[in-house]
């Protein structure tokens, strides 16, 4: 039972970092990514590549998933974002990362195969019941990335102009601030953590092509079950969901693990719209 | 009255429209003009206070149900649907007499046929009346700035409302095209109608108005007929003093 | 918007075309690409309604066509009931889950019900796969056919042919009547959809739901056509090729969609090699198409007629009539 928790936490570990990437890209440019499951997804096919395939340390695969993750954020804003956001229309958004997503998942699964592959050990330690790598990697990770990004909107100047941009987009340009290089590096910034979260869950989820629309979902609910915008609300969210995600498991079996969880969103969201820890009303005119 | 955030918008403002009166609501910049108007026309809850319509109490009713009521707008940027053309916007001013159901409009049954020719017919008239039944196919993306405002003015009187709020409707406007809005907004006071005009444009408002209230930072500071808020010693230092 | 007898005569020609379509070509084959597509469009028609008129992106509509094909084998097949009845059943069931689903999320922004379309057309596909007691699991089940005259493949092409039509019909007179401005109205300006009054959550409900419906009923007739339905057929990347045939078609219109649906569902059938790339194809498509043309090929041949026209002149100057305004205005209650 114990051990049901501490997995489902260290799932919920991984659905918050997801939630926190989807904040990072969603401050500058106040656009959720279909593709946000994917940087995860990519991170650790890759770093399963180097290590497994390459046979390179592990160190060298980090590295490596870091780098694509980089690369994939910088690109998803380039080709997917940037010009639609100089139109507003949410609609746009929405389909072109929904297809950018398909495109990478569907090249990965050419590339890589469709089978779930084992991912090598991070650490090295024995396996240690609930003690192992694998679940507190992602879990210690999730509250470090948490804290990291609030020191980062707090106290350096980018993540204060990020801040800036998710208040006022137009009066941040106004003032000088290069909007476009902002929501780049913001992608980018996205994308290297998405792909850290992929890494440190990976012997959680195995290097598998279809992690990323699973985990784009679930990073989605814990997020909106948590509030749009808050870090501490991504955290708790995660918890929630991937508890219940665990308990449902182990209870009634992995089928009903997405309608549980949907369940739950839909839930929350009719009792609470804005989610947790959110704060957000829209004006109109 | 209105607060954003701590900071209070518009504070013990009394306005009462009454049909066929036009009503105009002036003041500096920030003094509440528009936050009055979104108030009524219920874009934004009211903090304290009642916004009634004849016997009905309106306060708590969302924007829609204020609409089917009878309370028409336009807006300061005009918000129209750019990819429609000009006819089906002004027939969108007709939605509060549509009785159709879904299903009876896909099966085209009678009634939404006969609904359309009547909203198409009325619509039509009215682009005719403020001037656009030269354009009425163009789509409305493609008209000019000042054209976007008569037709608002069009969509709101297809709806055939009690009372129209306008937004500075002026604005932009050359001297001639001033003039027509003056002849408009008499046409619809004749109608029985009554309009709330929000205006910068004071000379318009002074000149079109029958009674006319003075906003200054969210307060009252005259009200009456043009001639006594004209002369009305806190408006002139309003609009002139520092 | 209509000029010229242009538009019928097309619609004409092409009807003639469709329906001769089985004496035109001896081919089998083609005519089973031709129903495979009419199947598509009894559910692409109504999803343009909802993602090109409405704005709403269904990405799990997917999950609908499988749940339609389900309850159509089941019903038809081991319950004994009539085809057509069972047909209707399986739209009416996804009409009812389409509500269930539109109620809480269509309150939210667009996102919000994007993400819980996916959720909902993951599930299904999940389930399908687990509950074996319904479905056979990864085995499937096989799909019954229609009673004569509609059990040939002509018939059957036919059978298709005629509710694709009447579907059409119905899209079409919603998309002209006042609910279609109510649609595009709310997707391009919810602030002056609510100033008339459009009752903007109300009317994507009822989009979705009717949407729903077809959905279902193209779910049944997709069975048939396979004649034997597995887990496999319903992946989600099913409902990107969905959106590029709107998307490329155009949104707002009805006709683009129809090509789109048309030639993206030939091409892989007709070109091997291209199968198995499908989802990254139809990715990449849609991609492009949002990017260099993102009102669709429709919205772009408009565009360009627009500026063949002669140019109407601008009313810069602006001649109210106002008696003709006065006698409009004039008979109020």
């Amino acid at each position: 039972m114990l051990l049901v928790i501490i997995s489902g936490l260290a799932l919920g570990g991984l659905y918050g970092m997801t939630a926190l990437v989807y904040n990072v890209m969603y401050s500058t440019s106040k656009v959720l990514s279909f593709g946000t499951g994917q940087f995860a997804m990519v991170g650790g096919i890759c770093a399963a590549w180097v290590v497994l395939d390459l046979h390179w340390p592990v160190w060298v695969g980090l590295i490596a998933c870091l780098l694509a993750g980089a690369v994939f954020g910088w690109l998803s804003e380039l080709i997917a974002v940037r010009r639609i956001v100089a139109v507003s229309d949410e609609h746009l958004w929405v389909l072109s990362t929904l297809a950018l997503a398909t495109m990478v998942q569907e090249a990965m699964s050419l590339v890589w195969g469709t089978d779930p592959t084992p991912f090598p050990r991070v650490l090295p330690q024995e396996f240690a019941g609930v003690m192992d790598q694998k679940f507190w990697l992602p879990l210690l990770l999730s509250v470090a990335m948490a804290v990291g990004l609030q020191q980062f909107y707090r106290h350096s100047m980018t993540g204060k102009l990020f801040i800036a941009m998710s208040e006022d987009t137009f009066a941040a340009r106004a003032r000088g601030v290069s909007t476009d290089r902002m929501r780049a590096e913001s992608f980018v910034l996205a994308g290297v953590l998405g792909a850290l979260s992929g890494f440190a869950a990976g012997q959680l989820t195995f290097a598998d092509f279809a992690l990323g629309t699973a985990l784009g979902l679930s990073g989605f609910i814990a997020l909106a079950v948590g509030g749009i915008g808050s870090s501490i609300g991504a955290l708790v969210g995660g918890a929630i969901l991937g508890t219940l995600t665990a308990l449902t498991t182990y209870y009634f079996g992995a089928q009903y693990q997405k309608t549980i969880a949907i369940g739950l969103l839909i839930l929350l969201l009719v009792v609470r719209p804005q989610g947790l820890f959110g704060a957000t009303q829209v004006r109109q005119v | 009255m209105k607060r954003f955030g701590g900071l209070v918008a518009v504070d013990a403002v009394s306005l009462e429209l009454r049909p066929g009166e036009v009503h105009g609501l002036i003041g500096p910049n920030g003094s509440g003009k528009t936050t009055m108007l979104n108030l009524i026309s219920g874009y934004y809850t009211i903090d304290a206070g009642r916004i009634r319509l004849g016997d009905t109490d309106m306060t708590n009713l969302p924007v829609r149900a204020r609409a089917r009521a009878g309370l028409a707008r336009t807006f300061q940027t005009p918000k129209l649907v750019a990819a429609l053309p000009v006819l089906d916007n002004a027939m969108l001013g007709g939605w509060p007499d549509v009785r159709a159901s879904f299903l009876e409009t896909a099966l085209a049954a009678p009634r939404p046929r006969r609904e359309e020719a009547a909203l198409r017919g009325r619509a039509a008239a009215m682009l005719h009346g403020v001037g656009l039944g030269e354009v009425m196919d163009l789509r409305a993306a493609l008209l000019e700035h000042t054209a976007q405002r008569f037709l608002e003015i069009a969509r709101a009187l297809t709806a055939r409302p009690k009372f129209v709020l306008l937004d500075e409707p002026a604005g932009g406007l050359t001297v001639a095209e001033i003039e027509h809005l003056g002849g408009i907004i008499g046409v619809m006071r004749d109608a029985g109608i009554g309009v709330l005009l929000v205006e910068h444009h004071t000379d318009f408002v002074f000149r079109v108005c029958d009674r006319v209230t003075a906003l200054n930072l969210g307060r009252v500071i005259a009200h009456g007929s043009p001639r006594q808020v004209r002369n009305d010693p806190d408006v002139i230092r309003v609009y002139l003093g520092a | 918007m209509s000029q010229s007898y242009l538009r019928p005569a097309i619609v004409a020609v092409f009807a003639v075309f469709a329906a001769l379509l089985p004496y035109i070509t001896g081919n089998i084959y083609y005519l089973h690409v031709a129903t495979i597509i009419g199947v598509y469009w009894v559910l692409i028609a109504t999803l343009n309604l909802l993602v090109g008129f409405t704005g709403q992106l269904s990405v799990g509509h997917v999950g609908l066509l499988a749940i339609g094909a389900y309850a159509f084998c089941l019903l038809a097949g081991p319950q004994g009931w009539n085809p057509f009845l069972a047909l209707l059943a399986g739209g009416a069931i996804c009409a009812v889950i389409g509500l269930l689903l539109g109620l809480p999320s269509l309150r939210l922004p667009g996102f919000y019900f994007a993400m819980a379309t996916l959720a909902f057309g993951l599930i299904v596909s999940e389930l399908a796969l687990a509950e074996q007691w319904l479905t056979n699991g990864s085995v499937g089940m096989a799909a019954p056919s229609f009673p004569a005259p509609f059990d040939t493949p002509w018939g059957f092409y036919w059978l298709v042919l005629g509710i694709a039509a009447f579907v059409t019909w119905m899209t079409w007179n919603l998309a002209r009547f006042m609910w279609g401005r109510a649609m595009v109205a709310l997707r391009d300006s919810t602030v002056a959809a609510s100033s008339v009054a459009v009752p903007i959550y109300l009317t994507k409900l009822l989009v979705f739901v009717f949407s729903g419906f077809t959905a279902g009923v193209a779910g049944g007739l997709y069975a048939t056509s396979q004649s034997y339905i597995t887990p496999d057929a319903f992946i989600v990347n099913l409902g990107i090729y969905f959106f590029v045939a709107i998307v490329i078609g155009g949104r707002g219109v009805i006709i683009g969609p129809f090509i789109g649906a048309a030639v993206l569902a030939a091409i892989p059938e007709l070109v091997g090699p291209l199968a198995k790339y499908g989802s990254f194809f139809y990715g990449f498509i849609l991609l492009v198409v949002v990017l260099v043309i993102p009102g669709g090929f429709g919205e772009l041949i408009d565009r360009l007629a627009e500026k063949l026209r002669p140019a109407p002149r601008q009313a810069t100057r602006i001649e109210p009539d106002l008696d003709r305004l006065r006698s409009a205005i004039g008979p109020r209650a």
